[in-house]
């Protein structure tokens, strides 16, 4: 049953128990599945500290964070009001649980999780955040930034639903600019041009170091485990972004001496795999978890909380304030392969880019149960493939355990396939 | 015909009375003809043009209009501005831009990315400029090549250009098709067959890369932005509505630009450009219209970058014929994000740019080659230059992300 108040001490107890121990078995799983770099051991340290340690992120005492959900909330104008965002789509499945209880049952298990955490007031991270900023995306998240406004204060960002015309990236741009006074009243600093050029410059060098490693990341055989990299990568939604950029640097070296020694974590001929679809969130990581324990090699991910929300710079044409406005409407909107615009054909002109990029020869569709925008997209996904000759399947989990098995047998059925087509 | 170097000449004069072949060289510094029409009576004519020194009083009396242009041009700037401002405080909808924060310009925090290919379009911009004003009298007092045409604007009423100009015998059809109809075999061979090789050379093998690499107009308008950049000054972002606005008028030019000579007028007349090289060279002409047209222009190009160029008649008519360049701009579609930092870095807006994504060919009627778009991609080999097939400037993800990097501070 429901509470209006959120949950009671003895839920929380066993939130708290039964959450930490969900990720701790997920962290030893990733942890365990190839030599990790010594490099990538902070990155799990903060997962570690924020799931199971219940911490709250190590930053700057002065800092504010800010909770964003989707990849269209500009970090970088949230960094020039001298706050630092921190990412909420989670993956916790005690969370989600919660949630449940509040939100609809054919919503997305994201969402709930969201919610879960929002109602245990468990998670420090998640408390800390003096505002969320929710972009109003998918009908699932336009509807939770609505309601979670009882429990935290929240921002909507209205996020144009096509983005071709001039006019649409105008309206983003108006949202941002109608951001900038209520991140001010929230944190007390101005932004200014300056600020605001600094913040770019900050996620840019994080952006610049993420780009580096995409090249390591794109050797065959691989240097890193996928599902490692994916922690890394959902690592940055708890680190203020130079201490991430620093930390990534460091992986970078390490794993340029990999390359030069030829340490390698798969052999040649073990199948790669690009999953795309659903955010897969911590501690949510059975899919990728699943592939390269059945011998699959996790080679390249499309999803949001993983390669997307890094992989494009914000191109400055002119440096007044407006025109970095402008560029960080134009980088949060038009390159954007979320499903939730219109017309998204550019996703699978980006699928096909990192197919040939990444080597990739088998595709896992990711459908969280509810992600109806990701669903809808899979039929097209599947024509594109099969012109490419790349098989795909769709896999569609939720936020327990309970479809692990199956999801093991089609898994492991999946990499069998593609062993065959390529010898074939 | 004695030139003023004491040579003698004999010339011929044709059925009109027109005396052919006499070098521009002689006619300026003066010559004296005698003249006997039936053997018996002797006409003697001294002839010399007054020639105007650099820095003469004649010749920055030339630069009068073009000062006058300067000034009613700032007024006109600091009207934009104002106005601009004043909407911008009144009307809800300008509401998010009042609050001017871009009083101070992070300079050092943009950490630009050197380009060599930018490099040498501004050198060779420089260089055009200076070929279209001034070159040919330090050269060879007066026109040197004058049988060589090149498209891009120098105008003709400057007579101390390297090269010719077609820009006149386009805007004055009537006027070509005379000295190609009837005149044309009787008349100079040489000069006539050089004029339309070279101008169909550049028009069909060359197009609008001209535009972007030698058109003096051109640096005027890109020195223009730059004063903009250095003033701290928001620039008029030209959106799909602007764009559309702008079309009607280019048209408007193109039709004047062909047709007006044919209903009497003069396209010279309402030229906005006439002005500038011409005084430059110390040439003093009237500008009637044009000099009106000259102050919207370099007013309008202060906050656009590369505003004449949009609706420019003649760099439309080069672009025609896109499909037999040299240069081209290719895209590899595979490898574009459709981020949209060429269209927001196209000085003429082209828009299919990014949202191609069949067609290797991305060249449009309007793209004139400046590499802005390919300098701001940050996919690499997204966006390409081509020269006969070879790449000559791709796009590189390295170069884009290497400003990010760090290790300048």
């Amino acid at each position: 049953m429901a509470e209006p108040n959120g949950i009671n001490e003895r839920q929380r107890e066993l939130f708290v128990r039964k959450s930490a121990r969900v990720a701790a078995s997920y962290l030893k799983r990733a942890k365990a599945l190839s030599e990790m770099p010594d490099a990538a051991k902070p990155f799990f340290d903060v997962l570690e500290n924020i799931y199971i340690k219940l911490t709250d992120i190590q930053k700057p005492e002065d800092r504010k964070s800010i909770g964003t959900l989707c990849v269209m909330v500009p970090a970088e104008l949230i960094y020039a009001a001298g706050a630092m965002p921190v990412r909420l789509c989670s993956g916790s499945y005690t969370a989600y649980s919660i949630g449940d209880d509040y939100i609809p049952r054919d919503a997305c298990p994201l969402v709930k999780a969201v919610m879960g955490f929002g109602k245990a007031r468990a998670l420090p991270a998640f408390d800390n955040c003096s505002l969320l900023i929710a972009p109003v995306t998918c009908d699932c998240k336009k509807k939770l930034a609505g309601v979670i406004d009882t429990v935290k204060n929240t921002v909507p960002l209205h996020v144009p639903p096509l983005k071709k015309e001039d006019a649409d990236t105008e309206v983003f741009l108006k949202e941002l600019y109608r951001l900038i006074p209520i991140l001010e009243k929230e944190t007390g600093v101005q932004i200014t041009a300056r600020s605001l050029a600094e913040g770019i410059n900050t996620v840019g060098n994080a952006q610049y170091e993420m780009s580096e490693f995409l090249k390591y990341r794109r050797h065959d055989p691989a240097l890193m485990s996928g599902t490692q990299v994916l922690s890394v990568m959902n690592a940055y939604s708890y680190m203020p972004v130079s201490m991430w950029a620093k930390q990534m640097h460091r992986l970078n070296g390490e794993m340029k001496q990999r390359l030069e020694q030829e340490r390698f974590v798969s052999r040649k001929n073990q199948p790669r795999i690009l999953v795309t679809g659903s955010p897969i969130a911590f501690p949510n990581i059975k899919v990728p978890l699943l592939i390269e324990e059945m011998g699959g090699v996790f080679a390249a991910d499309e999803t949001c909380m993983g390669e997307r929300g890094l992989y494009d710079p914000v191109s400055v044409i002119d440096p007044s304030f407006d025109g970095m406005m402008r560029a960080l409407a134009s980088r949060y909107t038009k390159p954007c392969t979320c499903p939730v615009f219109v017309d998204n054909s550019q996703r699978i002109y980006r699928i096909k880019q990192m197919i040939k990029e990444h080597k990739i020869q088998g595709v896992i569709y990711h459908v969280l149960r509810g992600c109806l925008v990701y669903d809808y997209e899979y039929q097209l996904m599947e024509e594109a493939m099969g012109k490419l000759n790349i098989p795909i399947i769709r896999v569609e989990s939720d936020y327990n355990e309970e479809d692990v098995e199956q999801l093991r047998i089609r898994i492991e059925a999946f990499i069998e396939l593609i062993k065959m087509h390529t010898s074939a | 015909m004695t030139s003023h170097k004491g040579e003698q000449k004999r010339y011929r004069t044709d059925e009109h009375g027109w005396i052919q072949g006499l070098p521009n060289r002689d006619i300026r510094e003066g010559f004296t003809a005698v003249y006997s029409p039936d053997g018996l009576s002797v006409y003697r004519m001294h002839y010399a043009l007054e020639d105007y020194p650099y820095f003469s009083a004649h010749f920055w009396k030339a630069h009068l209009p073009l000062v006058v242009i300067f000034v009613l041009a700032v007024i006109g700037i600091v009207a934009v501005y104002l106005i601009r401002n004043r909407m911008e405080r009144n009307n809800p909808a300008y509401a998010v831009y009042s609050r001017e924060r871009a009083g101070i310009y992070p300079g050092t925090l943009h950490q630009k990315t050197t380009s060599k290919f930018l490099f040498v379009r501004w050198l060779c911009l420089f260089t055009g400029m200076f070929l279209w004003t001034y070159a040919g009298r330090l050269i060879h007092q007066g026109q040197t090549l004058n049988e060589i045409s090149i498209p891009v604007f120098s105008c003709p009423f400057n007579l101390d250009q390297v090269v010719e100009v077609p820009c006149y015998y386009l805007s004055h059809l009537p006027a070509l098709f005379g000295r190609f109809g009837s005149d044309f075999p009787v008349r100079n061979m040489t000069y006539g067959i050089l004029f339309l090789v070279t101008t169909l050379f550049c028009f069909i093998f060359l197009g609008r890369i001209l535009c972007g690499f030698l058109c003096p107009a051109g640096l005027l308008q890109d020195l223009m932005d730059k004063l903009r950049q250095a003033l701290h000054i928001r620039p008029i972002v030209v959106t799909d509505r602007i764009n559309r606005f702008l079309q009607p008028i280019k048209w408007v030019w193109i039709l004047l630009f062909l047709g007006f000579a044919f209903t009497g007028g003069d396209f010279c007349d309402i030229c906005p450009l006439k002005g500038f090289t011409t005084a430059q060279g110390g040439y003093w002409t009237n500008l009637y219209l044009g000099g009106f047209f000259a102050v919207v222009i370099l007013t309008g190009s202060f906050f656009i970058k590369r505003f004449w160029c949009i609706i420019c008649p003649m760099g439309y008519l080069m672009g025609l014929f896109k499909r037999f360049n040299l240069f081209r701009l290719k895209k590899d579609c595979t490898s574009c994000t459709e981020c949209g930092a060429c269209y927001h870095a196209c000085p003429m807006r082209i828009k299919s740019i990014y949202t191609e994504r069949e067609k290797e060919n991305v060249q449009t009627v309007d793209c004139m080659m400046c590499g802005e778009c390919i300098h701001k991609c940050p996919e690499d080999n997204a966006l390409s230059m081509t020269f006969c097939g070879k790449a000559i400037y791709k796009s590189s993800r390295k170069t884009f992300m290497s400003k990010f990097s760090g290790k300048k501070e």
